[in-house]
């Protein structure tokens, strides 16, 4: 079984336990924040519908789904990943694939967005009122645009819980982007072709990345597990597990660090997501940077360093 | 209960119609069983099925049978159920589209509101064509439903694999991933479904070790199905209407049968079903019911491409259907 199908499997098992918890009768137009939550993981537009925002529902499951199966007109496909499905030859022309990977990553991150608002706005509804004093890990309240700014903002870039993780990586990639030899390419990319590979590393996935990883691992699956166990190795540990299988092999390593790291960030500011979302942005971010640096690198480009890398496509 | 229960809503329909005058209890029991069995014969113009490519079938006059089996039971938390679907076309002058298919699923129902369920849904389906193995489905649904005074909205989510066994068809097997979302709206004598849905296929073939198929199968089918019905005295008037749009995921590369010259392109199918149809009550739980079905696939790969997928066929059918409850 890949890893794909397993963490569905999982997700499946959680969404069914997360059903179940909640009691038996509720009033008119409450619903379960978790069956809301995990139902919408599995379907795009469940959580809307369930909560009586059809409508909605609709919108958000022809965007989501429109935009991620859409992207597999681009490219062949490969196994799942938290990124898209769409490979990305090497030593071709590289724009229809890479157009194909910023469509799903829009679908996908949306997808994870969705989810969570949903869930969010279950939880705040005041039947749920009740049932909200129960969770040890106080509910993110922040819209779609606190999200979006959140790696802007002076107070979280400001914490050593952000900074301190931002320059590690920076200084680990850095290490490795002098250190690592180049394999050349035969294929010479156009300005255009060059600008969107730059924009996918230093725009799409970072965005992506902050706006949609963190409020669905960490402020939806960690709270959930939270509750469910009442233990925060448990928690922090089961939204890892999920987190790193979503991943590609060769990032697991790295995105077991990041899913434990973030984990104990969303529990040290008290469910505040926003220094967790500033952080994973920046560290994409600079990843991104060295990626793209690397591209033209390996095409015998000039770079800003001496640099010696080999990227994975 | 009512709402929640397929069967239930058809009795209550009928009973609003004034198709069923008697008033009798309905008898509510922690285990709700069902069955129905529909029995009749067609005239089938081409019985091929359409991925059988560059195979013909003389027009058929066929024996049809479907039968289905249901039971329901109920907890404080919603409900377990079983149901199984049996499927039989014989066609008299192409025994060798012969269909036998098994269908069956259990879906687990938890109420996560006042009037809102989630289900999860294993399924499995097999089926034979000609006496041969044809397909198995194996997947799990999960479906979030709302249940309104005039309609029943649901959103299902589908992944499930299938292995299509003749050889020459092993291109086909694959993941699916299908998200469904559906309407049933309960105006006084009549009923509308609208279901919108999408469905990803991800084949198992179009790269082996590491070399990419000339002509892959990962595709993505957009469909809608419209079906409108309503309901007079003494028999019942209905259209059922599907359109599927197929896109291949990526182009085939092939030759062209008449110049020999090798050219890529990807394969876009429109497939249409048109279905008007009656049932007529006949005695008690027994109708009469009869159809006519016309069917057309409009696809951009023709005669000189490495398969004609279009298609066309009409079906005329009648038969008679029991139905058997423990309510």
């Amino acid at each position: 079984m890949n890893t794909w199908r397993t963490s569905i499997l999982a997700i499946c098992l959680l969404s069914f336990f997360g059903a179940t918890s909640l009691p038996a009768f509720a009033a008119d137009g409450v619903v379960s924040p978790a069956a809301v939550g995990w139902g919408n993981l599995l379907v795009p537009g469940l959580g809307a519908t369930i909560r009586g925002h059809p409508g909605r529902g609709l919108l958000e499951s022809t965007l989501e789904i429109g935009t991620y199966y859409g992207g597999t007109f681009y490219s062949r496909e490969g196994s799942f990943t938290i990124d898209g499905t769409v490979l990305v030859p090497s030593g071709k022309n590289v724009t229809k694939p890479l157009m194909g990977q910023v469509m799903q990553e829009f679908g996908l991150k949306l997808h994870m967005w969705n989810t969570f608002y949903n869930y969010q706005q279950a939880s705040m509804h005041p039947g749920n009122a009740d049932l909200e004093l129960k969770y040890q890990q106080p509910l993110y309240n922040g819209k779609w645009d606190d999200v979006l700014l959140a790696p802007f903002k002076w107070k979280n870039l400001s914490s050593p819980w952000v900074y301190l993780p931002i320059l590690a990586s920076a200084g680990y990639l850095a290490y490795s982007y002098r250190t690592t030899d180049v394999v050349r390419q035969n294929h010479f990319s156009s300005p255009g072709e060059e600008a969107l590979y730059g924009f996918v590393q230093g725009v799409s996935i970072p965005l992506g990345s902050s706006f949609g990883e963190e409020v669905l691992y960490r402020g939806f699956i960690q709270r959930e597990m939270r509750y469910y166990t009442d233990s925060i190795p448990l928690s922090i540990l089961t939204q890892t597990a999920i987190f790193v299988l979503n991943h590609p092999p060769d990032l697991r390593p790295a995105s077991a660090f990041g899913g434990v790291y973030f984990g104990l960030m969303a529990n040290h500011f008290d469910g505040d997501l926003e220094p967790g979302i500033a952080s994973h942005f920046w560290i994409d971010f600079v990843s991104g940077v060295f990626v793209y640096l690397s591209y033209r690198k390996v095409e015998g480009k000039k770079v800003p360093f001496s640099a010696q890398l080999s990227i994975p496509f | 209960m009512v709402a929640r229960t397929p069967y239930f809503t058809v009795m209550a329909r009928e009973y609003l119609d004034d198709r069923v005058t008697e008033d009798k209890p309905i008898i509510l029991t922690p285990l709700t069983l069902y069955g129905s069995v529909q029995i009749g014969g067609s005239h089938v113009s081409d019985p091929r099925r359409p991925e059988f490519v560059g195979v013909t079938a003389k027009e058929s006059d066929a024996f049809n049978l479907r039968a289905n089996a249901a039971a329901q039971r109920w907890f404080p938390f919603g409900s377990v159920s079983l149901n199984y679907t049996l499927e039989n076309n014989h066609y008299f002058s192409a025994s060798h589209f012969d269909l036998m298919k098994h269908d069956m699923d259990v879906p687990v129902a938890i109420h996560v509101g006042a009037n809102e369920d989630i289900v999860f849904r294993p399924l499995g389906s097999f089926s034979l064509v000609g006496g041969q193995n044809y397909q198995s489905v194996v997947g799990l649904g999960v479906q979030g439903i709302v249940f309104r005074s005039t309609y029943r909205q649901s959103v299902q989510g589908l992944i499930y694999k299938d292995r299509i066994y003749p050889s020459s068809l092993e291109g086909l097997d694959g993941t699916h991933y299908r998200f469904e979302y559906n309407w049933d709206f309960f105006p006084l004598s009549w009923f509308f479904q609208v279901l919108l849905w999408i469905e990803h296929q991800n084949a198992d073939n179009d790269v082996v070790n590491g070399v990419p198929s000339p002509i892959p199968y990962s595709h993505t089918d957009v469909g809608l199905r419209v079906n409108l019905q309503h309901e007079f005295k003494w028999l019942s008037l209905g259209l059922n209407s599907r359109l599927i749009s197929r896109t291949d995921s990526d182009t085939s590369t092939y030759a062209v049968r008449t110049t020999g010259q090798v050219i890529t392109k990807r394969r876009q199918d429109f497939d249409v079903v048109l279905q008007p149809n009656l049932s007529i009550p006949l005695y008690g739980t027994v109708q009469l019911v009869g159809w006519y079905e016309w069917q057309r696939i409009f696809s951009n790969m023709g005669p000189i491409d490495y398969a004609d997928r279009n298609y066309q066929n009409h079906v005329v059918g009648v038969a008679l259907k029991a139905t058997v409850s423990n309510y």
